[in-house]
């Protein structure tokens, strides 16, 4: 499993190998990810929530079979819990135990080298050593502050940092960075400069599908295409403010298929619409019955569109 | 649309590792290096849309461009900078409208109008807006923050004593953090404001360029961002940025309909924390009934809303539009235009005080003389 080198990377591989980890990425996405690896550039990607931007740093973590280090960004992120901390308590135990039986000079060094360090994200990433290069996940980063935005633009321009005990420490393989927002705040002009940028919306009614089918394995033909075009109804409806992600579709059809249901009928619907929508003027907006005669309306001719796109 | 060097070898490098011969990945290659937001993407779409129209080839146009012919560069810088206001959809309807429109008369008298606002004026215009901000600030932060003095932080004091052997020689304190108030100011750019597009333009100009956290939206009948534009350029070069756009200052108005646009597509923007200013006269051509739901959640999401009328300077005015009455229950301040005009016109509405406004305080007109008007 998995790839040897980067050098033989090539987008059509990256397609393949994304779909032997069940993510249906598009062209677009793959040549986003291939030139972010070549160019050795962090890839920022914006877009609805739900649409699988953190699922591509996972899978791309286990298609290369290399570590995953993610970062959750929030409010009040500091360097202690993105880079590193001396675990003191450690430090103290070493010192207690080795009083006596050793000089103070070496102790000293002793204390202060890398196994007395509690590696956070950043820092773990810079000191990965595989054959691979880490993939760095950096999510939400608009939930951090704008100064966090600041350090880490010099952070992902040097891939160094500097500890006044040890002295500065160089990313011995520059990590595969990817950077997620949700865009509550518009991230800065000079990190967007710095990355490549990918935008993902919701995905095409056929790609839905592949997902579906991907994803939730044995589901039927009939409901994974009546679920999809509900869902990519609903999405059109105007009164719906959350609209549903792929995520929600997924968690849908899995609800669905361990209830044993074959198709969609407007008690079911109604039943388990909560997996889909997420507030409750959201649910008493939704005309479930028009939606679903569009749906089984669309779906007897559903084999005609098949083909004709 | 604008790209940095830094860029442009991004995206000479990208087309190092591609394959050249196939045309999408060209096009997803140059769009990744180049285009770094969701409206940059699609002004991106729309440019290479275009040139595929003209029925030359990537590799001629970029050339064409690279001489610098005069028709295409100016075409290029225009549909660029548009691209930085415009949103999907409209764009492509825009892109048709505008030459439609531009022969109209009310666009004639909006170019007209349209003037750079004096040093003099800005300069005013940046101490109420300054003002403004410390009466708008909407709360202290429920985070903490590491400071000098103020409380003491426990937790953290106790994780530093580890270092010390458990001893706690150092105080770590904190305060509560202030988080910065946003503004989001929508500015009303049809007909019947058209008289008053000179002012506009200067408050808009000068609430976006001296402060920060602001986001400013035109609406008519569409809704435009302009953050971009405003904050970025020079007066002039905003005047003439606006005059591309002639075709939207000067149309009729839908308030509710641009401000469910406005929720649907910016909703993130809008929170306990963020000040809406809409800047209008209240005549709506829209449904009462989208306004009302659109004000209504607006209200709910939004730390408080400001409705500026520049009608409602005169002593004799009373809301008497459809568009102004529906509004009305949701505004916590409603106020002439003239608050942002000078100090002391300021003072009259919101006072001397320098402290934040108490939350859902009503002022302005006061309501019991709104009451009377035999609504």
């Amino acid at each position: 499993m998995g790839m040897q080198a980067l050098e033989e990377l090539t987008i059509e591989r990256i397609i393949e190998e994304m779909a032997k980890q069940l993510y249906v990425a598009d062209r677009e996405i793959a040549t986003a990810l291939y030139l972010a690896i070549r160019l050795e550039k962090p890839l920022l990607i914006e877009g609805e929530p739900g649409c699988g931007k953190t699922e591509i740093a996972k899978v791309l973590s286990d298609m290369l079979d290399t570590e995953l280090i993610r970062l959750q960004c929030y409010e009040g992120l500091d360097v202690s819990s993105t880079i590193y901390e001396w675990n003191y308590p450690k430090q103290l135990l070493y010192i207690k135990m080795m009083e006596g039986k050793k000089n103070p000079e070496e102790m000293e060094e002793e204390i202060f080298s890398e196994k007395f360090l509690l590696k956070r994200p950043l820092l773990k990433a810079l000191l990965h050593d595989g054959p691979m290069p880490a993939v760095l996940l950096i999510d939400e980063i608009d939930r951090a502050d704008e100064e966090f935005e600041g350090f880490l633009l010099e952070f992902l321009a040097e891939f160094q940092v500097t500890i006044p005990e040890i002295g500065t420490i160089k990313a011995r393989k520059k990590p595969i960075v990817i950077i997620t927002s949700n865009r509550t705040r518009e991230i800065g002009e000079g990190l967007r400069r710095r990355c490549l940028y990918l935008y993902l919306t919701y995905p095409p009614r056929e790609k839905e599908l592949r997902i579906v089918k991907l994803k939730v394995s044995g589901i039927s033909d009939r409901l994974a295409r009546e679920v999809v075009e509900f869902v990519q109804r609903l999405r059109k409806e105007p009164d719906i403010f959350k609209k549903p992600g792929i995520s929600e579709t997924l968690d849908w059809a899995f609800a669905l298929k361990a209830l044993g249901i074959e198709e969609l009928t407007p008690e079911v619907v109604k039943e388990t619409l909560s997996v889909l929508l997420k507030s409750s003027d959201d649910i008493r907006n939704v005309n479930v019955e028009a939606i679903l005669a569009e749906v089984k309306g669309y779906g007897g001719d559903g084999g005609d569109s098949q083909a004709g796109g | 649309m604008r790209c940095s060097v830094a860029e442009t070898i991004d995206a000479a490098n990208a087309l190092k590792v591609i394959d050249l011969t196939r045309h999408e990945d060209v096009y997803t290659a140059l769009k990744v290096t180049l285009a770094k937001s969701r409206e940059a993407a699609m002004v991106f779409d729309r440019l290479m849309a275009e040139l595929a129209g003209h029925g030359r080839s990537l590799g001629e146009s970029l050339s064409r461009g690279g001489e610098g012919e005069g028709g295409d560069q100016t075409d290029k810088g225009d549909s660029e900078a548009e691209g930085s206001l415009t949103k999907k959809g409209e764009r492509s309807i825009k892109a048709s409208k505008r030459t439609k429109l531009s022969y109209s008369p009310t666009d004639v008298i909006s170019r007209k109008r349209l003037r750079p606002p004096k040093p003099s004026e800005v300069v005013e215009g940046r101490r109420v807006v300054r003002r403004l901000r410390r009466r708008l600030a909407l709360m202290e932060g429920r985070r903490y923050e590491r400071s000098k003095k103020g409380e003491l932080d426990i937790w953290k004091s106790v994780r530093s004593s580890y270092a010390t052997l458990g001893e706690m020689l150092k105080f770590i304190k904190m305060r509560r953090k202030k988080t910065r108030t946003k503004i989001v100011l929508f500015v009303d750019v049809s007909g019947s404001m058209d008289s008053y597009s000179d002012w506009l333009l200067k408050t808009m100009h000068t609430i976006c360029r001296y402060t920060h956290n602001v986001e400013c939206f035109l609406f008519s009948t569409r809704l435009f961002r302009v953050t971009e534009l405003l904050s970025k350029h020079s007066p002039d070069m905003v005047v003439e940025l606006m005059w591309r756009w002639a075709d939207m200052w000067g149309s009729g108005t839908k308030i509710g309909y641009c401000l469910d646009k406005f929720l649907r597509r910016y909703g993130e923007m809008v929170d306990k924390n963020t000040s809406v200013i809409i800047i209008s006269d209240g005549w709506d051509t829209g449904e009462p009934r989208l306004l009302r739901r659109a004000m209504s959640e607006l209200k709910e999401r939004a730390g408080r809303v400001i409705w500026l009328n520049p009608y409602a300077d005169k002593p004799s005015y009373r809301p008497l539009t459809i568009g102004m009455l529906t509004a009305l229950p949701y505004i916590d301040v409603f106020a002439g235009t003239s608050v942002l005009n000078d100090m002391s016109s300021f003072v009259k509405v919101f006072g001397r005080s320098l402290k934040p406004l108490r939350r859902g305080e009503k002022i302005g007109i006061p309501r019991r003389q709104i009451r009377h008007t035999g609504w």
